[in-house]
């Protein structure tokens, strides 16, 4: 008697599966573990439901055993994703540094949980944020990229900080034979063409994510600035500057246009998208929206249930599909490093010279006598050693059972979301959690539409 | 979406199977 060698298969415990389409039904099948795809006959499904894998033909069975969709019998998950983001914590080879070099901002978004003052990072913080980044570099060794992430406030009205410390980086970066790149997040009020072009090509700023919350009518109802101006046409007309330049397709930067939405301008989202269709801009900026969350503030009370806003984001998706755009609907890579904090190097810089793990607690008076998020002051010369970083353990917490990300099916793709929000006793989980199986659809949607898919009607 | 998933009802696989920012400044 022959005894098989293939060991006993079964589905994955992190997997999304759509429903049933087609003239012979099929569905696609989505494993987060390896954030791919497979599209599989309802037939062969169906054999796997009921654990007969060893039914399958063996092409199919390898392919869905490669993608991590069927796993060996016996196999610990939840012990292999833990052990991977713990593996890329480790093997990390970027140093990230958020720098906010100005506490001051044009606009005072009702939301925004920030309290401004008009104050630059001056001369002795941003020596301070050069030795610490020195000190970094010659601590941790295997680094091959220094990415800075420009923040605020408004960092633009930190520019002359910009200026002065980008080159001072750049340098370090040579020094230490790392790629340098930059990203930022603006309100975009000042970011003309002529400072767009000079940010990317002098100071390696390659990504920009700016905010309009909706057509004017919405936007211009929260998004003012300090004295009650508006601010839609100004960061309208600098978009559409930006974008016009010939230089904008081969500068290699991504702009970014997020829509902030709760339960106020939920209904301006598609009259924006049909602002931004018509002055061309979706063709050159990517577009997308993120719920309003609380900021050491109430602002989430306003904002949609989880529930609601993954349906309203589905209906936003289809739209955009419908129009001929490609909304991100389905994460391409994983997520095992979940934010800035959990990065065994990476802080956030204020102007006042304090560094801290979480880019959500400077200037917020509601942490401003938390001292569990601040890990110290770049003016004081450095410890030898770096000060033990809350959320170091944030995986070990998962896999404890201390959030409900322990058993949740898209802990790959998502990594537990913000470990400061479950801090705060506040639910984080993403919309994909909500809504992946219509996602699915909606992918199968696209890809019939590129030919993909076979079509008997035709 | 209902209405475009409409636009799969005719459809069929060719073979047997195939296989196939909002945290901005959180990550690099």
């Amino acid at each position: 008697m022959t005894m098989s060698t293939t060991p006993a298969l079964r589905a994955s415990r992190y997997l999304a599966i759509s429903p049933a389409v087609g003239r012979r039904a099929f569905r696609m099948v989505y494993s987060t573990r390896s954030a791919r795809s497979a599209l599989v006959s309802d037939e062969d499904w169906a054999q796997v439901q009921q654990g007969h894998c060893e039914a399958l033909p063996e092409a199919l069975r390898q392919s869905l055993l490669e993608h991590k969709i069927l796993v060996p019998e016996g196999e610990d998950e939840q012990a292999l994703v833990i052990a991977h983001n713990k593996a890329a914590i480790r093997d990390d080879d970027m140093l990230y540094l958020g720098i906010s070099p100005s506490a001051n901002c044009q606009l005072g978004c009702d939301y925004c949980g920030q309290q401004h003052e008009n104050k630059r990072m001056d001369d002795e913080v941003m020596q301070g944020v050069m030795r610490r980044a020195e000190q970094k570099l010659a601590r941790r060794q295997g680094y091959q990229h220094l990415q800075i992430g420009w923040f605020g406030a408004e960092p633009l009205l930190g520019l002359a900080s910009i200026r002065s410390l980008t080159p001072r980086l750049q340098a370090l970066a040579r020094e230490h034979q790392l790629d340098y790149s930059a990203q930022m997040a603006t309100n975009g009020v000042a970011l003309t063409p002529k400072l767009f072009f000079e940010l990317v090509e002098q100071h390696r700023v390659m990504a920009f994510d700016i905010t309009l919350d909706g057509a004017r009518e919405y936007h211009d109802r929260r998004r003012v600035t300090k004295d009650g101006r508006p601010s839609f046409d100004t960061i309208l007309n600098n978009l559409r500057g930006i974008a016009a330049d010939p230089r904008f397709a081969g500068c290699g930067a991504s702009v970014f246009i997020r829509c902030n939405v709760d339960t106020r301008n939920h209904e301006g989202t598609l009259a924006l998208v049909e602002v931004l269709r018509e002055h061309d801009l979706l063709r050159h900026f990517r577009f997308y929206t993120a719920p309003v969350h609380s900021w050491g503030n109430d602002a989430h009370l306003g904002s949609l249930s989880q529930q609601r806003y993954a349906e309203f984001e589905l209906e936003l998706m289809a739209r955009l599909i419908e129009a001929g755009q490609a909304p991100s609907l389905l994460p391409k890579a994983l997520k095992p490093i979940v934010c800035m904090s959990v990065r065994e190097e990476a802080e956030l810089i204020d102007p006042y010279g304090e560094a801290f793990n979480c880019t959500e607690i400077s200037q917020v008076p509601a942490y401003k006598e938390v001292r569990f998020y601040r890990l110290d002051d770049v003016r004081q010369p450095p410890a030898p050693v770096a000060r033990p970083r809350p959320f170091a353990d944030w995986n070990d917490r998962i896999q404890a059972g201390e959030v409900p990300c322990h058993s949740c099916r898209i802990l790959p793709i998502c990594g537990g979301k913000c470990p400061k929000h479950w801090t705060d006793g506040i639910s984080p989980c993403p919309s994909i959690k909500h809504n992946i199986e219509s996602r699915l659809t909606l992918e199968m949607v696209r890809l019939n539409r590129q030919g993909r898919l076979v079509n008997r009607s035709l | 979406i209902a209405t475009l998933k409409e636009e799969l009802a005719t459809v069929e696989l060719d073979q047997r199977f195939e296989m196939v920012i909002e945290n901005f400044i959180c990550s690099p």
